[in-house]
């Protein structure tokens, strides 16, 4: 009985949860994102949200009564597109940052574990793909396919790579000629374990880090993208069309409902998630006590 | 000793490791780390391997786990050549062959307890239910003195000793028959020395093990061993028992070694053969014999001729032209 109870508790991911929980900032942000999570999958349903219908009576309305924050220019509901510019937002930026882990971290660790070829090819590529500018490559990514939120998510996805890849090299360079992996090949441990149970843990503190990092980073290049026309396309909402579409001069002066929501929200988001991330630093640190 | 009694056989053990290499990638500078190294380690006893820092004595350690390949030579464990194994026959051999590091700072995973720490060996080899690796980890760690409640703290959470104790246990789990101690109490503490060193002592008297133990501690190698290798530059200079070594030095280096030694005594005088210079470079060592440039016996036939190990007297072999005529060459 014992024995199982041993085995079954893993006490390092139960520390590492206690810690990340004892982190206030951390929490809050964790708590938000959660709550955008919610509402933008919940709202549109239960007050049968429409982001689309132009309210004819009501153009460029001041919030008030019926629409909560206001119409844009052509009528349309601006929570309404707020909760679903959020969907897009929220979605484009974990779906890339996603696609960028999954590329990035296998071949970051293949090349620095392995060396050799691996090391030449996978190492090269980055640098190549890191001396295109990025947005650049994007924009032209984006116009020769569709721009289509999924076009998008994967085009900032696939160039996101390089980040992880290097990351996770360098960590897994300095991580392979530790004692305790030599420990490990002493007493017989194969290579795969040696990579799943000592070389990633160590080397995946600042990989969790970074993808929090590239979350955001890839909501504000989404909402960049939409900014300059060529992320996703009206009548679809995001909140850089949300923000693009004010660009004026009396807009921004004289109807701040159309741009204020859509632009707290990003700042909110984008630094609730570095919290999380801060707080995911401090927890996967071993260093760092538990609070008693 | 008898032949039949040695359980490691290492001959002509070279290990070069390549620091710079031309564009074309022939190498250009080669560090002789062990540099043609021909040793028996015979069951059941201590080998002592000292010499200065530098000398190759934990490359020398590594290379016979082949934890680093040997760049030639080979090694016979109970007659088998081990140079010769693949990598998963190798891996096999870590039951019988084990490590003990010389930093417990280093050489443990932080990101594991203690408990997991001591069970990896035996997950690797898939060894017992998880009821008995359980019971297995609990015997190693009472072995050890490790007190079973601390079985589930991280290593960062102990001091060096104990560190050491957890690094022994995992060592010991799978039941090896020769361990390479690689300076195990160098890093620590001289207040837990003298404990880790006993426990070193008492495992093998109750495991039977076999130990090729490196230091450059010389107070510490005369306290462990039975036999004792003297290293220079990647050569050995000299080996005999330790205390035909200890009471009749023959190599020049080994003098120089022993006489540095302090003795407790204020009023003893002691003749101190003082050596001058510096290790020399591996990277180009010496012509000859590696130890003529700052030897005082040196002739003109040192620096050119390595001299071979060569046995004088009972188990006494050295490396050294001086004694030529009196012994005859071994393998």
């Amino acid at each position: 009985m014992e024995a199982k109870e041993k085995f079954k508790k893993d006490s390092y991911s139960r520390d590492v949860l206690k810690k990340f929980s004892q982190h206030k900032l951390a929490m809050v942000g964790l708590a938000i994102i959660l709550l955008e999570v919610f509402l933008v999958i919940v709202l549109p349903v239960v007050m049968k949200l429409d982001p689309y219908t132009s309210d004819i009576l009501n153009f460029s309305a001041a919030p008030g009564p019926g629409h909560i924050l206001g119409t844009d220019d052509t009528g349309r509901d601006v929570f309404a597109r707020l909760v679903y510019g959020g969907r897009v937002s929220l979605l484009v930026g974990l779906l890339s940052a996603v696609i960028s882990l999954c590329i990035g971290v296998p071949l970051g660790l293949l090349a620095g574990y392995y060396k050799g070829v691996w090391e030449m090819v996978i190492m090269r590529a980055a640098d190549i793909f890191m001396s295109f500018p990025s947005m650049i490559l994007i924009l032209v990514l984006v116009s020769v396919f569709d721009p289509s939120i999924w076009t998008i998510i994967f085009v900032i996805g696939v160039l996101g790579w390089t980040d992880f890849a290097k990351l996770i090299y360098g960590n897994v360079l300095s991580i392979r000629e530790k004692e305790y992996v030599e420990s490990a090949r002493a007493v017989g441990t194969k290579d795969f374990t040696i990579l799943t149970r000592y070389v990633i843990p160590n080397a995946f503190a600042p990989v969790l880090i970074n993808f929090t990092f590239r979350t955001a980073q890839a909501i504000i290049q989404e909402s960049a993208l939409s900014f300059l026309g060529m992320g996703v396309q009206p009548p679809q909402a995001s909140w850089g069309n949300i923000l693009y579409a004010a660009q004026s001069i009396t807009v921004l002066s004289s109807r701040p409902w159309l741009w204020v929501p859509a632009g707290v929200l990003l700042v909110l988001t984008v630094s609730s998630i570095n919290f999380i991330g801060d707080g995911m630093r401090d927890a996967l640190d071993s260093r760092t006590k538990i609070k008693k | 000793m008898e032949q039949n009694n040695v359980l490691v056989d290492i001959q002509g053990l070279k290990k070069n490791f390549i620091t710079a290499k031309t564009f074309t990638g022939k190498p250009l500078k080669t560090v002789h780390a062990v540099d043609n190294v021909n040793l028996q380690i015979y069951k059941g006893e201590t080998l002592g391997v000292v010499g200065e820092s530098g000398c190759g004595k934990s490359t020398f350690g590594r290379s016979i786990l082949r934890l680093v390949e040997p760049t030639e030579g080979k090694i016979f464990y109970r007659g088998e050549d081990i140079t010769t194994y693949s990598k998963e026959q190798m891996r096999q051999m870590r039951k019988k062959m084990q490590l003990i590091f010389q930093d417990p700072y280093a050489s443990l995973n932080p990101r594991m307890t203690v408990f997991e720490l001591i069970k990896a060996p035996l997950d690797a080899f898939h060894i017992g239910s998880n009821e008995e690796k359980l019971g297995r980890v609990r015997d190693i760690m009472e072995l050890v003195g490790m007190p079973e409640k601390m079985m589930n703290r991280y290593p960062h959470e102990f001091s060096g000793g104990q560190r050491q104790r957890i690094v022994i246990a995992r060592a010991l789990v799978l039941n090896p028959d020769f361990v390479v101690c690689d300076e195990p109490v160098s890093a620590l503490d001289v207040s837990v020395r003298a404990q880790v060193l006993n426990l070193i002592q008492e495992l093998k008297r109750k495991k039977e093990l076999t130990y090729l133990f490196i230091s450059h501690d010389l107070s510490v190698v005369k306290y462990v061993s039975d036999r004792i290798a003297v290293m220079y530059l990647g050569r050995v200079m000299e080996v005999a028992d330790k205390n035909e070594l200890y009471n009749n030095p023959l190599h020049p280096y080994t003098q120089a070694l022993l006489s540095a030694i302090p003795i407790p005594d204020v009023d003893c005088t002691m003749k101190r053969v003082v050596l001058s210079g510096d290790v020399p470079s591996p990277i180009n060592p010496p012509s000859g014999c590696h130890f003529h440039t700052r030897c005082r016996y040196a002739t003109e036939r040192c620096r050119t001729e390595c001299p071979a190990l060569k046995t004088i007297g009972t188990g006494h072999q050295v490396a050294c032209h001086l004694y030529e005529d009196k012994g005859s060459e071994t393998t």
